[in-house]
């Protein structure tokens, strides 16, 4: 079977239809998977005998999970989130080997509901950036040009069908920029929509586990499964989940967007992005959609500040890397050596920097002029998206200011502690809404239109994304695997 | 010689007793074995790190704050105060740093029969650390052993204004501190056991004078002997060095207990400036008004208003008034013999003298102790009805305390019921008379002794169960004859 | 604002991260960039706003104080680079 062409429910048909299509599937998501390992180096860990294990439990079970909801269906996780059967690394030599003892919220979800978990994928050091340059474990190729980056490899495993879905973390926009770069859809939902146990966050409270899928209407069904309240994650929203699924399809009113006016005003934004989107604007206007360009003043700080609040997070968040009771450990005579020696050594050189720049900026020195300001910043940023979406059901930009960057090329931005692909990612994350980076067909490499909502108003996000995927001819970006 | 005056701040942990640790649901038990009592959380291993605050630990912290006379904050935060150290697991500890729980209270205490209030600065909630194991010591052990069972436990930590003046008012107000706090029930105060540990800020400065000196912290005190010797000596140590007219060097100074000094510590930590921000992982808590209500009216009487009732109503002198409001189970024991035996004085006497005297020679808690108020209430009836005399009564009273039985069925049990019957005494006395002429010619020569000696052998031969009025009056009126 | 190298030095040594001599230069580089850029975002007067700290605004739910079940032993150490039976190891606490 061709698995980058089957749906979710298609794979939930055949299974039931006869069980043993699983070793069919069991041996095309192996194959695949391996191809796209081999040619883009998308995974960390990948192992086709745990593929085959999980074939065979599900095979055992299947006369009473029939109805689940992701039967069958191969996903991928990012590195950073727990998996109690396979070793979770963050990408980081420190834990190069590290087998968490308990399994993700999502893990654990994905997993009781029939999906088969193909491997985890790679990613930039502790989900720090999209560069793609700070894996332990080399970096992932962009499946449409492998001189390129594809940011992680959650993004490359689903555009190639070595997955029908994958999770990946989201702080500055890191998981919608992946998208971006590799031409699929992803989600970073409200905070608080996906519970973030297990997930190994470097920046609490900016970070979310999000979605990527190649259809709006899968990921509908993936969004009801994965979301709703987690009693041991207090960060969890306690709302209902609404039924995506049939929404969907329901009329929509006309939709009345907003672009900030100073949208082009975004360091190294490309030319011929500037004119794609542009392009896109208008064949939006054409669909019917209203755009108004506004007035977001502060909009243009948000990768500013959620760069500062995120270093001084992740200083702390990553203290826990000490030596003692996982990970790596380096050759020290007394204690004081040993922090050094360890986390010197287990940190690559980008990390070390990042979480210098993150203790740098929280001393006395700095703390009132940059911290306090980026969480003030934060205020106001938020206040003036609620605003602008109380008035607009969305708010539109280019997802990234260019094309997914050359790997072998350090590009001018390489050097910077802000990375300019989160210059209007960055600030979602920094008031917690909703935002999805629909892709777009140019010449070339793909490219993501970005659409923010209303909190907890995914279900707009989801209506926009269909109407493009059916009014725009959507055709995946090509790629050769 | 000039004259000094002694600035004392005192900071005192206390563990509350809860269950469960303050972020995770493991237990607080005290004396597991070894890293037998953590989890992801406590443990802080990657992606464990989802605080669940306990409920209990809030409302201790908010009722300790009450009855300090504290104001309550409004919204409840937590910090993170990061460094690094081998028993801290996450590297940073969790504690609320800009707006602790209470603030703005006091403490009093009594001395020298006048009252002093002692300011209480602020009360807030933190994080217990693990427990470092050397083998020896801790500069010669060549390595040392980690037990986190501690880590996470919750702490309440009280800070006083500088305004302690000597190592007495010290002494009085961690004693009145744990009394309160026992009152209340939310920890056990044990200092031996570490469940209360006290640091003292130390400064002197020359009598009159509105400038603070340097100050030393003095650490590892391990009773409230140990914080009054302690602070006798560093103040000590301080005088000597002021009047050689050299500076108290600020540093940190532990307590040698066996050497009965204190020593300058090497400092821990490459640079003191750590970072404190707040925790991004722990949304703020505001407390329900109702809630708050709840907790302040489950305070009960505290020992200060109880020690005033005493004196008032009962007319018990101060002394036996603080004795008895120094533990909240004294006096609850105190308070329930009196509904059955409403007279005070009598009371206090048996609890000051017998009841006291026999705690304190078994070393018995109140709490673990067999006897009932309302049995000692009935003791003290039986002895007014003259059912037994106050001499039995003590003999009774021991039983009562080793058995816990009650005094009518010992009384029973030994024949121990007075003979208040004339006719039993007159056959005893008339035979004492006959068996003694010798004693009843010395009475009427003149010697009055011989009366008593007539007694002893009356009450001797009832075995001290005859009732001593009746065989005065009685022998009285045979002899005279 | 200018950062010098030796406030970097120490920031490095409170995150227990040794820069080596290369790194250290280019952080200082990056630090300088990035500080002209955010630059315009410190002059802006948000004296009268109150600070984000948090994902989401309050918090709701206490958690009962009931004991859940702890990792067993052997898992907790499993991972540990160094320990015995029932503890884990750090090595010598002081410096000679
Ligand atoms: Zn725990």
């Amino acid at each position: 079977m061709e698995l980058p062409n089957s749906s979710i429910q298609q794979i939930k048909t055949k299974i039931n239809e006869n069980t043993s299509f699983l070793d069919e599937l069991g041996e095309s998501v192996s194959q695949r998977c391996s191809k796209v390992q081999k040619k883009l180096n998308a995974f960390i860990s990948f192992d086709p005998q745990f593929i085959a294990e999980q074939i065979e439990g599900i095979k055992n079970t299947v006369h009473n999970s029939k109805n689940l909801s992701l039967l069958g269906v191969p996903f991928a996780l990012a590195d950073n989130i727990s998996t109690s059967e396979q070793k979770t690394t963050c990408a980081s030599k420190f834990l190069a080997t590290y087998q968490p003892p308990f399994d993700a919220r999502v893990t654990s979800i994905l997993k009781a509901n029939g999906a088969i978990a193909a491997g985890k994928t790679n990613m930039n050091e502790f989900g720090v950036g999209c560069s793609g340059d700070s894996s332990y474990f080399k970096a992932v190729k962009n499946p449409c040009d492998t001189k390129h980056t594809s940011g992680n490899g959650a993004a490359a495993a689903v555009l190639t069908g070595a997955v029908k879905l994958s999770l990946a973390s989201d702080a500055l926009g890191e998981l919608r920029q992946a998208a971006s770069y590799c031409g699929v859809i992803a989600i970073k939902p409200t905070y608080g929509r996906i519970s973030r146990r297990g997930l190994l966050d470097y920046a609490s409270s900016l970070e979310q586990i999000g979605i990527i899928s190649n259809s709006t209407g899968e990921l509908a069904a993936v969004m009801e499964t994965l979301f709703g309240y987690d009693p041991e994650d207090v960060s969890t929203l306690d709302a209902k989940v609404p039924a995506y699924s049939l929404m969907l399809d329901k009329n929509t009113n006309k939709i009345h967007a907003a672009v900030p006016e100073d949208w082009s005003d975004a360091p190294y934004l490309q030319d011929h992005i500037k004119i794609l989107f542009q392009e896109q604007i208008n064949k939006l206007e054409d669909l019917g959609i209203k755009i108004d360009l506004i007035s977001l003043p502060h909009f243009r700080y948000a990768s500013t500040a959620a760069t500062i609040i995120s270093a001084v997070e992740a200083f702390s968040n990553l203290a826990n890397y000490d030596g003692i009771r996982f990970g790596y450990r380096g050759e020290a005579k007394h204690l004081q050596e040993m922090y050094t020696q360890t986390r010197s050594e287990g940190f690559s050189s980008k990390l070390k920097k990042f979480l210098t720049f993150g203790s740098l900026i929280s001393t006395a020195n700095y703390y009132h002029d940059y911290f306090l300001q980026s969480q003030k910043m934060r205020s106001l940023i938020t206040i003036e998206l609620d605003t602008c979406l109380q008035k607009y059901d969305l708010l539109l930009t280019p997802t990234t200011p260019f094309t997914a960057p050359k790997l072998d090329h350090p590009s001018p931005m390489n050097g910077e502690l802000a990375d300019p692909a989160g210059f209007y990612t960055a600030a979602a994350n920094l008031a917690g809404l909703p935002a999805l980076t629909f892709p777009v067909n140019g010449s070339g490499l793909p490219f993501g239109l970005h659409f923010m909502a209303k909190r907890e108003n995914e279900i707009e996000l989801l209506k926009t994304a269909l109407l493009l995927e059916k009014e725009i001819s959507f055709q995946k970006p090509e790629f050769d695997i | 010689m000039q004259e000094f005056e002694t600035v004392i701040g005192l900071e005192v942990h206390v563990e509350l007793l809860t269950k469960t640790k303050m972020f995770c649901g493991c237990s607080t038990a005290f004396g597991a074995s070894p890293n037998t009592q953590v989890c992801p959380l406590c443990l802080g291993l990657p992606g464990g790190t989802v605080p669940e605050l306990n409920r209990k630990a809030i409302e201790y912290t908010i009722k300790a704050a009450m009855a300090l006379n504290c104001s309550i904050t409004e919204e409840i935060t937590f910090d993170r105060k990061n460094y690094f150290y081998a028993d801290l697991p996450k590297g940073y500890q969790i504690s609320q740093f800009f707006y602790p729980m209470g603030t703005g209270g006091y403490v009093e205490i009594h001395l020298n029969g006048s009252t002093k209030k002692i300011g209480i600065r602020q009360i807030h909630l933190e994080e217990d650390t693990g427990k470092l194991l050397h083998l020896g010591n801790i500069i010669s052990s060549p390595y040392s052993r980690v037990d986190f069972n501690r880590a996470g436990v919750p702490l309440v930590e009280i800070v006083t204004d500088p305004e302690v003046r000597s190592a007495e008012e010290a002494r009085l107000f961690l004693q009145k501190l744990r009394s309160i706090l026992r009152y209340i029930e939310i920890s056990d105060c044990k200092m031996e056991e570490g469940s209360m540990r006290c640091d003292a800020n130390i400064s002197l400065m020359p009598l009159g004078s509105k400038e603070f000196g340097n100050k030393t912290e003095l650490k590892n005190m391990n009773s409230f002997r140990s914080v009054y010797k302690g602070i006798e000596y560093e103040v000590e140590r301080q005088r000597n060095i002021l009047l050689e007219g050299a500076e108290v060097t600020p540093q940190t100074r532990h307590w040698d207990e066996s050497k009965g000094l204190t020593k300058a510590m090497r400092s821990k930590f490459v640079s003191a400036d750590y970072r404190c921000f707040p925790d991004p992982a722990i949304p703020p808590f505001d407390p329900p008004q109702e809630w708050l209500e709840e907790i302040r009216e489950s305070i009960p009487e505290l020992p200060d208003s109880r020690f005033t009732r005493f004196v008032r109503e009962y007319e018990l002198p101060p002394y036996d008034a603080e004795v008895l409001t120094g533990s909240r189970e004294m006096a609850d024991f105190f308070d329930a013999v009196l509904t059955l035996y409403n007279e005070p004085k009598n009371v206090s006497n048996w609890i000051m003298s017998e009841f006291l005297r026999l705690l304190n020679s078994t070393n018995t808690e109140i709490s673990e102790c067999r006897i009932k108020p309302e049995d000692l209430g009935e003791l003290l009836n039986l002895m007014d009805k003259e059912v037994i005399s106050g001499k039995i009564a003590k003999g009774v009273f021991e039983e009562m305390f080793a058995s816990g039985e009650k005094p009518e069925d010992i009384i029973k049990k030994k024949g121990l019921v007075q003979i208040s019957d004339e006719n039993t005494l007159s056959k005893i006395i008339d035979s004492v008379l006959e068996g003694n002429p010798s004693s009843v010619e010395d009475f009427h020569s003149g010697k009055n002794k011989a009366m008593g000696f007539l007694v002893g052998q009356v009450m001797k031969e009832t075995k001290g169960k005859a009732n001593p009025q009746l065989v005065n009056k009685l022998l009285k009126e045979k002899i005279e004859k | 604002m200018e950062t010098n190298t030796m406030e970097l030095k120490y920031a490095s040594l409170d995150a227990r991260i040794v820069l080596t001599e290369q790194e250290e230069k280019e952080l200082t580089e990056q630090v300088q960039k990035f500080l002209d850029m955010a630059a315009p975002m410190k002059k802006i007067n948000l004296a009268n706003i109150k600070p984000t700290y948090y994902g989401f605004t309050r918090q709701n739910n206490l958690r009962k104080d009931e004991v859940k079940p702890s990792l067993p032993l052997e898992t907790s150490l499993a991972n540990a680079p160094d320990a015995d039976d029932s503890c884990f190891h750090v090595p010598k606490i002081v410096e000679d």
